[in-house]
């Protein structure tokens, strides 16, 4: 079946469509969930909720674009969304730490790290950090995005990403250890 | 080993960052998307077909009852215009006979009158006295006179007296308030009633 006639179907609100589009794209939204949300279990609720929201919107998708990508985007916004519900989003800045972080040294590392790794030092974040990192990162907005989706000034979202970076680094060292 | 960024390698990752979610996890979004699928159906709007089915028996049934109101009322109308008349030849000091086909109509009047026939009136069939009345037809400013009619009328004073007859056609006549006409139709019904 392909995309189109996946979509098509669901359109119709077809449960054997539905359960297909679910099993292609679902261990991959978990994936995203699981960057922004520690816990699996709160990331498997999201994974529900956004899935749900795909399901009962998909008519309003432009078939002009990605479907992942628009996929994602829903689960990008029900990840933050449930962060902000639980008020995990706070995104305070030790100004003291900032001013001690040396900007010059690029990021680079020597080895590879895997998926489940990567998982791992996303973990070690606290959620402000990591909320800013996954969206700068990975997801590619910019911070004047990230401080129009979060609530924040742009200047907070930079600060955010250079304390993550820092954290990263120092969470790479121990592991190069 | 070559030295990588850090954010290259993320980027890079986290599309290998695929866990697959339990089977509990479609469970409880089928039964999600089950309920909202029955809600959906609950309040699934009619097809285009049946709305146009049900807009045109309503049209019928609207033009249904408004022809038969408003054949009730033309009913009513003819049916009152004809009490009207009967009543104005009591009150108004009419005295009339008639009405019908190749009935004569006689009647006195004392001011201004409408006389309308249902049918198409004849007016070379009215009969007066030997007086002057003139026939104004619709839309033209052109005045016949009929004179030399059958004189039977008796008349104190003149005054102007408007009739109009089916076809739209006046019929003005000078007559006295006393006077008396008399009418015959080779055809047709006329309800004759006074203009208030």
């Amino acid at each position: 079946m392909t995309e189109y006639e996946l979509i098509k179907s669901c359109c119709q609100q077809d449960a054997k469509a539905q359960r297909f589009l679910y099993e292609r794209y679902a261990p991959k939204m978990l994936g995203v969930c699981r960057r922004y949300i520690s816990s699996r279990e709160d990331a498997e609720d999201v994974l529900v909720e956004a899935m749900f929201k795909v399901f009962d919107n998909i008519q309003a998708f432009q078939s002009a674009g990605s479907f992942e990508g628009w996929i994602r985007r829903i689960v990008v916004n029900e990840a933050l969304m449930f962060l902000r519900k639980k008020r995990l989003l706070t995104v305070d800045t030790d100004v003291s730490e900032l001013n001690s972080i040396d900007h010059a040294t690029p990021l680079s590392i020597e080895h590879e790290l895997a998926a489940k790794e990567i998982l791992q030092l996303l973990e070690r974040l606290p959620t402000g950090y990591r909320t800013v990192f996954n969206l700068f990162v990975i997801e590619g907005y910019k911070h004047i995005e990230i401080a129009e989706m979060l609530n924040i000034s742009i200047n907070t979202s930079k600060s955010q990403l250079i304390l993550a970076k820092d954290r990263m680094r120092r969470e790479l060292e121990k592991l190069e250890k | 080993m070559e030295e990588k960024d850090l954010f290259d390698l993320f980027r890079e990752e986290s599309e290998n960052l695929v866990e697959q979610p339990q089977a509990e996890t479609w469970q409880r979004l089928e039964k999600r998307l089950v309920t909202s699928r029955k809600r959906r159906q609950k309040r699934e709007p009619v097809p285009t077909h049946w709305r146009v089915v049900a807009a045109t028996i309503l049209v019928i049934l609207i033009a249904g009852v408004v022809s038969w109101i408003v054949a009730r009322e033309h009913e009513a109308i003819l049916r009152g215009q004809k009490q009207f008349a009967a009543l104005q030849f009591l009150q108004g000091k009419w005295s009339a006979s008639g009405g019908k086909m190749g009935d004569s109509l006689v009647f006195e009047a004392q001011d201004s009158t409408i006389l309308r026939g249902v049918k198409t009136l004849k007016f070379k069939d009215i009969l007066v006295g030997n007086d002057t009345f003139l026939i104004q037809q619709k839309g033209k400013n052109t005045f016949f006179n009929y004179k030399n009619q059958p004189y039977i009328l008796k008349y104190t004073d003149y005054q102007t007296f408007t009739f109009l007859a089916s076809d739209g056609s006046n019929v003005r006549l000078r007559k006295s308030i006393e006077g008396r006409f008399t009418l015959s139709f080779d055809e047709g019904v006329i309800f004759l009633y006074k203009k208030m």
